[in-house]
């Protein structure tokens, strides 16, 4: 088992606290985390990936606690296991299309595969736009490079937060190709949090996260 | 991509922040280095034209007048001594060499120094041309005099370039020009002290001048004389003051005359120990009509009177630099919260929170450091610039070395560094402290 979280709780001041099934996903599964927005989603991801410690229960990495791990050893972790889309894309303005997709190698402190840069490009189309900044790209080269970013060093596992929400029908089903393509490539397991039902067709396992806003939930043990 | 492109990269996002800081910091420090060089070079110029002057003899009156006329040749002297005390003054068992100063004429502003050779060599002046002067009215000329040799001129009395009180009874002959040495010899002219005597004993009796004061001098003078005969007139109207003046010493003219022909300005003394150093000012100074002051002591009471002047300055630019570290503070905290998404990103891809830390801090360096660079680059300029426009400072000081790095930049680069990290340090512990899930909750702020 790659990834496993038992009985998490996250409460954070000024809302209620929020509980999350529990989880477990090894590498080439596909896992759609489904829930309106306010049902914790980002902070469910956030927890999986060693970035929030949770006020209760665990997360097992590779059958290591992952809070029990320093948080550089965590840090590393990520940056070498984890492969991370945001909805907004998050390519930073001031770096080149190639620079922003090697962010990823040289935050994780990793080399990618030699010729992997210039594999992912050629793949997704991006080859002639390397040098440029994000703000000269189209939306649709945008989401390519998040993707390439995310699986340049061949993670054991894609996380995608929202990636076709903002999409139309035949974008969202593009991404999603790409997304499932890229991980089957890399033998990383999928695993996306949405509340864009149309993608549903694409899993075979979907976890439900309840809109817990409104509720006023007693604590998991 | 390392702490220090990320740093650029986000500099670059931001230009016109980073060129303000850039600019500060550089104002800050242009100011503290161009006063300290000043300073530094000022002192050291003096230092440099009093090396190997021990102490110097006048006549009572102000320490610090007699040390910048005689050493500097950048004030007028008080007044004359006797030759007498020359030479008792040699005779003392401290004095290793005393060399003798007569001063009081110039030509085109360049001082007539009358003197021994001993003077030359205390500057290790070399000849560019010609020998050192050994009769009267042999002159050897600085580097900056333009004179070349064989040139005649008759100097003026005082110190000034366009006095008209000009000594035309006598001329000069230049025999030696010497090589630059960067000090204030390289603006003086020097020959004999008879030479300065004879022309001095002669100047207050001017129609005595031409018959008596001439059984040493050359030919040459006497056909200038002949030659100047028709302005003598003219002489004598102008010389009419001086008589007048002279008239209390009518009584006993040929004593008066003998008294001007033996007067010097100065004395130069190298003594034989440190410990004359002490205390043979102190044994002139009680015993006798001179007064004895030791150049670096006077310059040291000198340059420490100018202080409060460079103490302005430097707290301005001490000023400057604190203002410019907050500055950059300001700038890297704005900054911060306009990238805060990016640095979550970062963090997501793996990033330490030190790595965080090490870009902030890479970026006010950055900007830090290229402010210090060119502060002190303008601060060398301004001190150049300043150095050059003070006339009184020329001979003395050697702008040259003004143009060439110091050791004390690398100070000053610290300085402007350590302004930096300063500035880093809270936006650096912000930048770690980022709240990633927060942050990736929200949404891009």
């Amino acid at each position: 088992m790659f990834l496993k979280s038992q009985n998490i709780t996250v409460r954070r001041e000024g809302s209620p606290p929020l509980s999350f099934p529990d989880l477990s996903i090894n590498t080439g599964d596909k896992v759609l985390l489904l829930g309106p927005s306010g049902s914790g989603k980002t902070t469910f991801l956030s927890v999986l990936a060693g970035l929030l410690r949770p006020s209760a229960g665990e997360v097992f990495i590779e059958d290591g606690d992952f809070y029990a791990m320093s948080s550089s050893a965590r840090d590393k972790v990520r940056g070498q296991n984890f492969g991370f889309i945001f909805q907004t894309l998050h390519l930073l303005p001031s770096l080149t299309l190639a620079q922003n997709i090697m962010l990823a190698a040289d935050m994780a402190g990793a080399k990618p595969e030699a010729g992997r840069l210039d594999h992912l490009l050629k793949t997704l189309g991006l080859t002639d736009k390397a040098h440029r900044k994000p703000d000269a790209l189209s939306q649709g080269e945008q989401q390519r490079a998040a993707i390439a970013r995310a699986v340049l060093l061949r993670p054991k596992i894609i996380m995608a937060d929202e990636p076709t929400s903002a999409l139309d029908d035949d974008n969202a089903k593009a991404v999603m190709n790409l997304l499932e393509s890229q991980a089957k490539e890399t033998g990383a397991a999928l695993l996306i949090a949405t509340h864009d039902g149309r993608i549903k067709e694409n899993f075979k396992t979907i976890i439900n996260l309840e809109n817990q806003m409104p509720k006023n939930n007693k604590e998991a043990a | 991509m390392n702490a220090a492109s990320l740093a650029i990269a986000s500099i670059r996002s931001r230009p016109l922040h980073a060129a303000l800081c850039t600019a500060a910091v550089a104002a800050g420090i242009a100011l503290l280095c161009a006063v300290f060089l000043f300073s530094q070079t000022v002192s050291s110029g003096f230092a440099r034209n009093a090396a190997g002057i021990d102490m110097i003899v006048g006549t009572k009156g102000s320490p610090l007048q007699l040390v910048l006329s005689s050493v500097y040749h950048a004030d007028i002297p008080a007044g004359n001594i006797d030759a007498h005390d020359f030479e008792e003054l040699q005779r003392m068992p401290q004095v290793r060499q005393a060399i003798p100063l007569a001063l009081g004429d110039s030509y085109k502003g360049f001082r007539m120094v009358g003197t021994s050779p001993d003077y030359l060599k205390l500057y290790n002046a070399e000849f560019a041309d010609g020998k050192t002067f050994a009769a009267p009215f042999e002159t050897v000329a600085g580097a900056n005099t333009g004179l070349k040799v064989g040139d005649k001129f008759a100097v003026s009395h005082g110190f000034s370039a366009n006095s008209d009180d000009v000594h035309d009874a006598y001329l000069y002959t230049v025999i030696g020009v010497l090589k630059p040495t960067g000090t204030v010899l390289d603006k003086l002219l020097t020959t004999p002290v008879e030479s300065v005597q004879q022309l001095h004993a002669a100047g207050h009796d001017h129609h005595e001048g031409d018959r008596h004061g001439h059984d040493e001098a050359e030919e040459e003078h006497e056909e200038h004389a002949a030659h100047h005969h028709e302005d003598e007139e003219m002489d004598e109207d102008q010389g009419h003051e001086e008589d007048h003046h002279a008239g209390e010493h009518e009584g006993h003219d040929h004593e008066g005359e003998a008294d001007l022909a033996h007067q010097i300005t100065s004395v130069i003394l190298k003594v034989r120990s440190p410990v004359d150093l002490m205390n043979l000012p102190r044994k002139i100074n009680e015993s006798s009509d001179l007064m004895a002051a030791v150049p670096s002591y006077e310059m040291a009471r000198f340059t420490k009177s100018l202080g409060i002047g460079r103490q302005l300055v430097v707290v301005l630019g001490a000023g400057f630099v604190i203002l410019s570290a907050l500055m950059l503070w300001a700038t890297l905290s704005s900054g911060l919260a306009l990238r805060r998404y990016d640095l979550a990103v970062l963090r997501v891809l793996g990033a330490t929170p030190r790595r965080l830390s090490a870009t902030v801090i890479a970026e006010a360096l950055l900007i830090s450091g290229a402010g210090a660079l060119a502060g002190v680059i303008l601060g060398h300029g301004i001190a150049y610039t300043a150095v050059l426009s003070i006339e009184s400072l020329r001979g003395l000081v050697l702008p040259e070395v003004l143009l060439m790095p110091q050791a004390m930049d690398a100070g000053f680069i610290a300085l402007g560094l350590i302004a930096g990290v300063f500035a880093a340090f809270v936006p650096s512990l912000t930048a770690a402290r980022t709240d990633i899930a927060g942050l990736l909750a929200r949404g891009r702020a």
